[in-house]
């Protein structure tokens, strides 16, 4: 064995080690602490039997069934929606005109937390909501706000809306990260020179390269649907609410034996999410089956004839895909200045356009109060970041090292970062509170900011995975001949040419950090004060005005991060022209 | 950079905050001031006197745990999403600092489920003492279920100075919460009763009970609204149904017969079937709490609101939360009212501390001020005819806000229900309404 195939073997062997203690062995605990109280197991409260009983009283609870359907519905609707929006997005914008915006917009696009986003947008599309006061009276004739059915519909649409526009971004900066791998111009080019449109190069060679990279984020953002507590308490039905509401308000019931119920429908929902991603998966390969003798099949070049409605398709396709651009930035807009304004205001009636009495008193009271929580979101924020980030550095250097061959064997530790990912939050974090509580770890920075890495890491890794195994070694290499030092050569030459990655990968991680909600509530143990628990208290009890100064906190952290990602590098390397 | 001085830098934080909200100015007058530290220097210049003469081993307990609780720090977790209350706490936390030496830190927690589940999760993982909470906000369900389940701690507030001074004769609820007995394990801090609120701008005249709210709605469609079940306050308006509908009242206070329930609870559900389609949506969603109720009072979205707290318009109209416009009613056969409490957990660690800030919560500087309609306005758990002359006419002159209905336009106080009708009636509801 050569002293280079010893080192990789124990940096393999140290990642292993490292995402067995800080990874999968806390998550297993957690979801065995889940399971067992599925199956009546919770000593404390004298449930010593296992039995079917939690199980049974859960399917005998009359929302059940009805808030399944209406996660499932809402989940597939949702993924599939901003799955297929941002696919059609980037194949009708990449190389237009817009593109280049649509790619700045992202940062900001994705720094708008959820509930932040979630708040603001029931605003603006409520019947009291924004648009309707910009057109009452006058207009609509409405001085009272019509009694019509939008928010918190019976069918979750307005929640499967909310989550289509969150996600459409995350999913563009996903095939971003994938097209980095490819060259995508040349394949387009190959594509036309045999005569075929942008659209069907892009269907034919470019979208099923991409995919393979896509199917982790897709699974992620199906269990992240189907398990979202705070954005389905804004916007989803109340009665029944989904599932994973359902889960939550269980246990958090009065009633101690509704903890178990809780706990099975938790691990009812982790199997509802299998199930999802087995069709899925299933459905892909049909697909794949179905379509491989037309993708290899190859279509004549179109008539002239044709080329005409070709064009004016090509017209009416980019017309569609700039509006869909311009609704969700206006809707992130409007959400945002919404909260902005409700911020500002002490008195605000419908069908006031704007607040008839404006304060600052809301800002003033929040200066005294979020000093704590502001601190502590930001040191868990950079601290878990930091740390994803270096773990990401360390697994994908491991991993760029590998040849061809034995990449293959290093996909386990991909498997392992996403694991937390893929979980429903809620289907483990009530184990993992106990197993925290047992070793008097729970309430502390460290756990809170070890939680906090389990979730940021999987983002971290991958915004960063793609341009990182696509970097060129061999730049590596002349840097060690020149400085005789491969230690060198990486901090030199290697860590500043993928300077603006690894930055935006931190802010990524760091906007992860300032969101999580769940992770936070059973972790911190209420000790530790986060912007996010914050902001969902103050939404529990809705008066707006104060909401809204939390969530445009929640919104501004990240937002800073990701600007000073932007800016840091261009100030770095201002000099260095190639940088840029 | 290491986890240490992550630690560090976070504990540095922690004393800068205690110190600036000492220097915040308290939003006492001076005169007032003078009037809350009279019967203060009073008491406490009759303690020391006691202290020099023989001690009776109560108040010797007392001189125990006040000493035991200097310098502790308590996490109270509360209910947090009002900011009127949580300046009270902060209030009540700096005036425990200067007369006792104990810091309060609020734990804000958007249910008290929460924080019972929270104490579940550390008894199943053997932590009896070290607890992460000191003192807890709860009443009701929440209450029996800690009870239940031993995540109380012993008997304590018959040991409290000012538990003296609570009206337990005329209040039953601070003796049996939600007919669960106390049994002394969570001391009295509030009181709240059913009241609605409407806006006389867009309503002419009130309704008077279930029956005429009706009629209401048949001419202002859409315009009323409940929470879902098992909302608080949502299943506080479909028991105030039940006890103006059912026809053998007497049923209530015991507990649920499962064979009968169905035939018992019939005119509600008759009730709440013509209801529905009168209410905001067509009854096919509702709010998510009392809280949106009042955003959608404000928007009049909706005409008619609820609360359980009286003072709640007034306050809400101060803040310019509601227009002044809105008003406060009750049902004519009386409302259901209740006491909420607080209550030190089994595992506790500063259980001194957490005593301590519970008898400055009973105490009449707390009390009164927590019934200023400018504070909280909610209504206190003191005995007046207990209080000294000073106290009592401190507690007279408090003026009533602009929306607040005086003591008999609040009418009868009900009592709750047995605590198991609110489980069977929360399953019937959601069988019926949210399948």
């Amino acid at each position: 064995m050569t002293y280079n195939r010893r080192l990789q073997l124990i940096f393999g062997v140290s990642i292993g080690l490292l995402s067995l203690f800080f990874i999968v062995l806390p998550i297993v605990a957690g979801l065995l602490g889940t399971w067992l109280p599925a199956l009546g197991y919770l000593p404390s409260v004298g449930y010593n039997q296992y039995s079917w009983q939690p199980t049974i009283e859960m399917f005998n609870h009359p929302s059940t069934w009805s808030s399944i359907r209406l996660s499932l519905g809402s989940t597939v609707l949702a993924t599939c929606g901003a799955f297929v929006m941002s696919q059609w997005l980037c194949m009708q914008l990449y190389r237009s005109r817009s593109w280049l915006w649509v790619k700045h917009s992202l940062g900001p696009l994705l720094a708008i937390p959820h509930l932040a986003f979630a708040i603001g947008f029931a605003f603006v599309i409520a019947p009291s909501g924004w648009l309707m006061r910009l057109i009452s009276p006058q207009l609509s004739g409405f001085d009272i706000p019509p009694d019509w059915l939008i928010v918190n519909d019976n069918y979750a649409l307005s929640l499967s809306v909310a989550l289509v526009i969150k996600e459409i971004p995350f999913f563009v900066l996903m095939t971003l990260s994938a097209m980095t791998k490819l060259n995508v111009d040349k394949t387009l080019q190959v594509a036309a020179s045999l005569g075929y449109t942008h659209n069907q190069g892009w269907i034919k060679l470019v979208f099923p390269q991409l995919f393979s990279s896509l199917r982790l984020p897709f699974y992620a953002v199906l269990s992240y649907s189907l398990s979202v507590v705070d954005l389905s308490i804004v916007l989803g039905p109340a009665a029944p609410s989904t599932f994973a509401v359902l889960i939550n308000e269980w246990f958090n019931q009065p009633d101690l034996s509704m903890r178990l119920v809780g706990a099975s429908a938790a691990s009812l929902l982790l199997l509802l999410l299998v199930a999802l991603i087995g069709l899925f998966y299933v459905v892909e390969v049909l697909i794949t089956k179905h379509c491989r003798d037309w993708l290899v099949a190859g279509v004549t070049a179109k008539k002239e004839s044709k080329k005409e409605s070709e064009k004016e398709s090509r017209v009416v396709a980019k017309f569609l895909s700039h509006s869909a651009i311009l609704v969700i930035a206006a809707s992130s807009l409007l959400a945002m200045s919404a909260l902005m304004v409700w911020s500002f205001s002490r008195q605000w009636r419908f069908p006031d356009l704007l607040p008839t009495r404006w304060s600052f008193k809301n800002w003033q009271r929040s200066a005294e109060q979020l000093i704590d929580p502001l601190i502590n979101t930001a040191l868990i924020g950079l601290a878990s970041a930091l740390l994803a980030l270096v773990m990401s550095v360390i697994i994908l250097q491991w991993q760029s090292q590998q040849n061809k061959k034995q990449a293959k064997s290093t996909h386990w530790v991909t498997g392992i970062v996403y694991f937390p990912l893929l979980l429903p939050q809620i289907s483990f974090l009530f184990g993992i509170q106990i197993m925290l509580v047992a070793l008097h770890l729970e309430g502390q920075l460290s756990s809170m900011i070890w939680v906090h890495f389990l979730f940021v890491l999987p983002y971290c890794y991958l915004s960063l995975a793609k341009v990182y195994l696509a970097f060129d070694d061999r730049y590596l290499q002349l840097g060690a001949m020149l400085s005789q030092s491969l230690w060198r050569s990486f901090w030199k030459v290697k860590i500043p040419m993928l300077f603006k990655p690894l930055a935006f990968s931190f802010a990524v991680g760091f906007a992860v950090s300032v969101s999580q909600y769940l992770p936070s509530l059973y972790v911190g143990a209420g000790r530790i004060e986060t912007i996010t628990l914050e902001s969902v208290a103050a939404a529990s009890g809705s008066d707006l005005r104060v909401s809204a100064v939390f969530a445009i906190w929640q919104f501004v952290l990240p937002l800073i991060v990701y600007a000073l990602a932007i800016f840091i590098p261009q100030w770095c390397f201002a000099k260095r022209k190639a940088m840029n | 950079m290491s986890l240490f001085t992550l630690f560090c830098a976070n504990k540095k934080m922690n004393k800068k905050q205690v110190s600036r909200s000492v220097a915040i100015p308290t939003p006492i007058t001076p005169k007032a001031k003078k009037r809350y530290l009279k019967p203060l220097l009073l008491v406490s210049s009759l303690l020391s006197v006691n202290a020099l003469a023989n001690t009776t081993p109560a108040q010797q307990a007392w001189q125990d745990t006040l000493e035991q609780a200097k310098n502790q720090t308590v996490y109270f977790n509360a209910w947090g999403g009002s900011e009127t209350i949580n300046d009270y706490i902060r209030w009540a936390a700096k005036q425990v600092k200067q007369q006792h030496q104990v810091t309060v830190k609020l734990v804000k927690v958007s249910d008290a489920g929460n924080v019972v589940s929270k104490l579940l999760a550390e008894k199943s993982a053997g932590r009896t003492s070290d607890g992460s909470v000191d003192l807890m906000w709860v009443n009701g369900e929440n209450f029996k279920a800690m009870k239940d389940n031993g995540l109380l701690a012993k008997a304590y507030t018959q040991n409290l100075p000012n538990y003296t001074l609570v009206d337990t004769e005329n209040k039953p609820s601070t003796l049996y919460d939600f007919t669960t007995p106390v049994d002394n394990l969570e001391a009295p801090w509030g009181m709240a009763q059913l009241v609605f609120m409407y806006d006389a701008d867009r309503l002419d005249k009130a309704p008077t009970d279930m029956t005429s709210l009706l009629g209401t709605l048949e001419n202002a469609k859409g315009r009323f609204s409940y929470p879902a079940l098992p909302n608080f306050h949502g299943t506080t308006f479909v028991k105030q149904a039940l006890i103006e509908l059912i026809e053998d009242k007497s049923l209530l206070s015991k507990p649920v017969v499962a064979e009968d329930f169905a035939k018992v609870t019939e005119p509600l559900w008759q009730y709440l079937d013509k209801l529905h389609p009168l209410m905001w949506r067509s009854g096919r969603t509702f709010p998510k709490n009392a809280q949106q109720m009042k955003n959608l009072l404000n928007d009049g979205e909706l005409f008619i609101s609820l609360s359980f707290n009286p003072n709640d318009a007034s306050n809400a109209i101060i803040n310019d939360e509601l227009p002044s416009s809105v008003k406060t009613y009750v049902h004519k056969g009386g409302t259901l009212g209740n006491t909420h409490f607080v209550a030190v957990p089994f595992n506790a660690k500063a259980a001194a501390g957490a005593k301590v800030f519970a008898n400055f919560l009973m105490s009449p500087q707390a009390q009164l001020h927590k019934a200023d309609p400018n504070v909280w306005g909610d209504p206190t758990v003191l005995a007046m005819d207990k209080l000294s002359a000073v106290d009592k006419a401190s507690f007279a002159q408090l003026k009533l806000g602009p929306a607040t209905l005086n003591a008999s336009e609040l009418g009868k106080v009900l009592l709750e229900p047995h605590s198991s009708w609110v489980r069977a009636l929360e399953s019937a509801w959601q069988a019926r309404y949210a399948k």
